[in-house]
């Protein structure tokens, strides 16, 4: 790993948090199929503890390889097979890379710029994600700071606006949702958090310490979808259900005095934050290529990656089901579930016999 | 790294490769009104005219008159007839014609639901005849008609007399079977004819999308206690030798909870409203200024109540018509019973009851 982009823990929850919460923004909803503001609102936290748990072998783990990412780790206990983690972890990222490239893309076509080719956004947006992948970790994390405080201004300006608008009428009892929809929320919410796996790979790059990190994003992420499912819920009413992006659709119904329209202001916002998370998967992306490719092409990993975001991209904007169908997929449990508890449960317990034997 | 950075720069000159339309190859759009037509619909347009209006007392604004099998192609018709590209992102008013409203609403707005250009917020009402009569009609004194009618509609709003009803509102209603969708109903009045002017007439309430019936200016004052939307309004009470007393009203809490009785829904309200005294008292008689508050306290929550009675006669015996919102109450409040008879909501509010509290506060500052 490339110490010399080593960012500070401060800097990576505000790199992962943009990056999350920028999910959540342009979340496409499935209608009336959904559960509700008052699952939601107690899925999240619960979810949340899960995630704590689901990254707890990862934690052993990483304790007793101090400095070492997964796939350091990959490496020292499975040998020359550490490459499959690797490039596992490389395809993952990519897949996220263009999963939101597409999203972004749909959601801009969809909902605002109906007229703009895809193209375009696509090539414009993967073209200045792997400049600023191509930078490294740490000016990406300086630029999500930015826009980090930005976000909690513009949304908590929002919220603000919105006050006047919220009806709790609209939060249901719990009654109506069934227990195993509701457990199934919440593994899915937990599972469905691509930056775990983020956070895994970039252990080795941070300054500070792991576990505090992930306990602040974890805190600012649950202050943050705690509010959003609040407002989506209350504001919105019975009208989030006409809306495919619920979240945008808040931006649009806000106003305070003279300020009116804040859809425009957030729309700018989620721009840096689709290039942040976009430029963080690319950097991931090349980064884990980089363990199995051959020297000679190492250099161009970040650039290769983004050339590829941008084709599959380009593939899923064709039609918007594809996008959906890869969202679904990344987000669907399988991929975070295997990344970030089953391999490193696996090497865990690779470490635990391997020590044995050492022993022995 | 040169390579990437230049690959980057590259990237400024893509900006030419969207299509651009100038200010000036663009009609921007100020209200539109829609009424049912030969074709389909009749849209009127107001087209901002940035050089049209003057001290003469020409507006500036031009009607644009299209029809269409829908509001969509209408408006693409207008984008032919006038060689500018309508743009109705700053539109402020949509103006339904009755017959518009009778025949069903939903496809209107459903259009302006999910058009990019259009708001949530716009305001939306229907027009006692015509559309184009109230976006045609030549206000006085007004460069803007368009900015006169919304200013009448929020004084209309302020005094308690008018429930906003937004494109979200319209919207929202079209996705919950049981909640109705209610739209401010609007006429051309006044004396002089050739200087007409635009007054709200009640409250027209749709059921699935169709104009179910109007309730008059007083009953939407009893919907607006309902919906916890009185900033402020003025209460006349009739105190015998006294004669009228009026007193400025203002909504403070409400509360709203079905419960179950016998089988029944039986709605408890709960509303509490701070008044002052609009005109001094007459210092009549021997009765203190206190006992007399009380009384006229008294006096106006009973008339608060009987207004929310009466309304909610109408709109749920009469019409089984729910434009409160009282069902997402039974689904919150009651999810038990709601299960079971979601089915026959309609019926059950017909058959509801309504227990009204009115807790009134009159503050005697300022008083002799």
């Amino acid at each position: 790993m490339n110490r010399s982009s080593a960012i500070s823990g401060a800097q990576l929850v505000t790199l992962l948090f943009t990056s999350r919460i920028f999910q959540f923004l342009t979340y496409s909803s499935s209608g009336k199929g959904q559960l509700g503001g008052t699952a939601m609102l107690l899925a999240t936290p619960l979810a949340l503890l899960l995630t704590g748990l689901l990254l707890l072998p990862a934690y052993l783990l990483l304790r007793q390889n101090r400095g070492c990412g997964i796939v350091d780790c990959a490496y020292r206990y499975l040998g020359r097979a550490g490459g499959i983690p690797a490039a596992a972890m490389g395809l993952f990222a990519l897949a996220v890379a263009a999963a939101t490239v597409a999203g972004f893309e749909f959601f801009l076509s969809a909902g605002i710029y109906a007229e703009i080719p895809p193209w375009i956004l696509i090539v414009t947006l993967t073209g200045a994600a792997v400049y600023a992948a191509s930078m490294g970790y740490e000016p990406v994390s300086r630029v999500s700071t930015v826009v980090f405080v930005a976000f909690w201004a513009a949304f908590l300006f929002m919220g603000a606006a919105l006050l006047p608008e919220m009806d709790p009428v609209y939060l249901r009892p719990l009654s109506y949702v069934a227990g195993k929809d509701f457990l199934r929320l919440c593994v899915i919410t937990a599972l469905s958090n691509t930056e775990t796996v983020a956070l895994l790979f970039m252990i080795s790059v941070i300054k500070g310490r792991p576990t505090r990190c992930f306990w602040y994003w974890t805190g600012l992420l649950l202050a943050a979808l705690e509010l959003i499912a609040l407002m989506t819920a209350t504001a919105l009413g019975d009208y989030g259900y006409s809306q495919r992006f619920p979240f945008y659709a808040l931006t649009k119904i806000a106003e305070f005095s003279i300020f009116q329209r804040l859809d425009s202001l957030h729309t700018a916002l989620w721009i840096f934050m689709a290039l942040i998370k976009t430029s963080l998967y690319l950097r991931i992306a090349g980064e884990a290529f980089r363990f199995v490719l051959p020297q000679a092409a190492r250099r161009w990993a970040v650039p290769g990656c983004g050339a590829a975001a941008a084709l599959a991209a380009g593939f899923l904007a064709v039609e918007p089901q594809r996008t959906q169908r890869l969202s679904a997929a990344l987000s669907g449990g399988w991929p975070v579930a295997l990344l970030a508890f089953a391999l490193p449960l696996w090497l865990l317990i690779r470490s635990r016999k391997k020590g044995k034997g050492e022993a022995a | 790294m040169k390579r990437l950075t230049a690959l980057a720069a590259a990237l400024l000159f893509l900006c030419g490769c969207v299509d651009t339309v100038q200010l000036s190859q663009r009609a921007i759009v100020q209200a539109v009104g829609v009424d049912a037509g030969a074709q389909g619909v009749e849209v009127t347009l107001q087209v901002f005219e940035p050089f049209g209006g003057d001290a003469s007392g020409k507006t500036g604004c031009r009607i644009v008159q299209v029809s269409g099998r829908s509001v969509s192609e209408a408006l693409e018709n207008a984008t032919l007839k006038q060689g500018k590209e309508v743009f109705y992102g700053h539109n402020k008013l949509i103006v339904l014609g009755r017959g518009l409203t009778a025949q069903g609403t939903k496809e209107t707005v459903r259009f302006f639901n999910t058009a990019p250009q259009s708001r949530p917020n716009v305001d939306m009402m229907m027009a006692d005849a015509r559309a184009q009569d109230i976006l045609s009609a030549k206000l006085e004194g007004s460069m803007l008609p368009v900015l006169a009618t919304k200013m009448m509609l929020e004084n209309y709003r302020s005094n308690g007399n008018l429930i906003r009803a937004r494109v979200r509102d319209l919207a929202g209603a079209m996705e919950n079977a049981w909640v109705d969708a209610f739209l401010p109903v609007v006429r051309l009045g006044g004396s002089d004819p050739d200087n007409p002017l635009i007054e709200v007439s009640g409250t027209a309430v749709l059921k699935d999308g169709r104009l179910a019936g109007e309730i008059s200016p007083e009953e939407t004052r009893g919907m607006l206690w309902l919906r916890g939307g009185i900033r402020k309004t003025q209460i006349t009470l009739l105190e015998g030798e006294e004669g009228a007393v009026s007193l400025l009203a203002r909504e403070g809490s409400l509360r709203i909870r079905p419960r179950i009785e016998e089988g029944k829904l039986v709605f408890g309200v709960w509303l509490q409203v701070n008044s002052t005294v609009a005109e001094p008292l007459k210092n009549e008689g021997s009765e203190e200024q206190g006992a007399r508050l009380e009384r006229y306290a008294r006096a106006q929550s009973a008339l608060i109540a009987d207004e929310i009675r009466a309304t909610m006669e109408r709109l749920a015996e009469e019409w089984e018509a729910d434009p409160v919102g009282l069902a997402n109450y039974v689904v919150k409040y009651q999810p038990d019973f709601w299960r079971e008879h979601a089915a026959d909501y309609r019926r059950e509010l017909a058959a509801a009851r309504f227990e009204i509290s009115v807790e009134s506060d009159i503050d005697p500052a300022g008083l002799a």
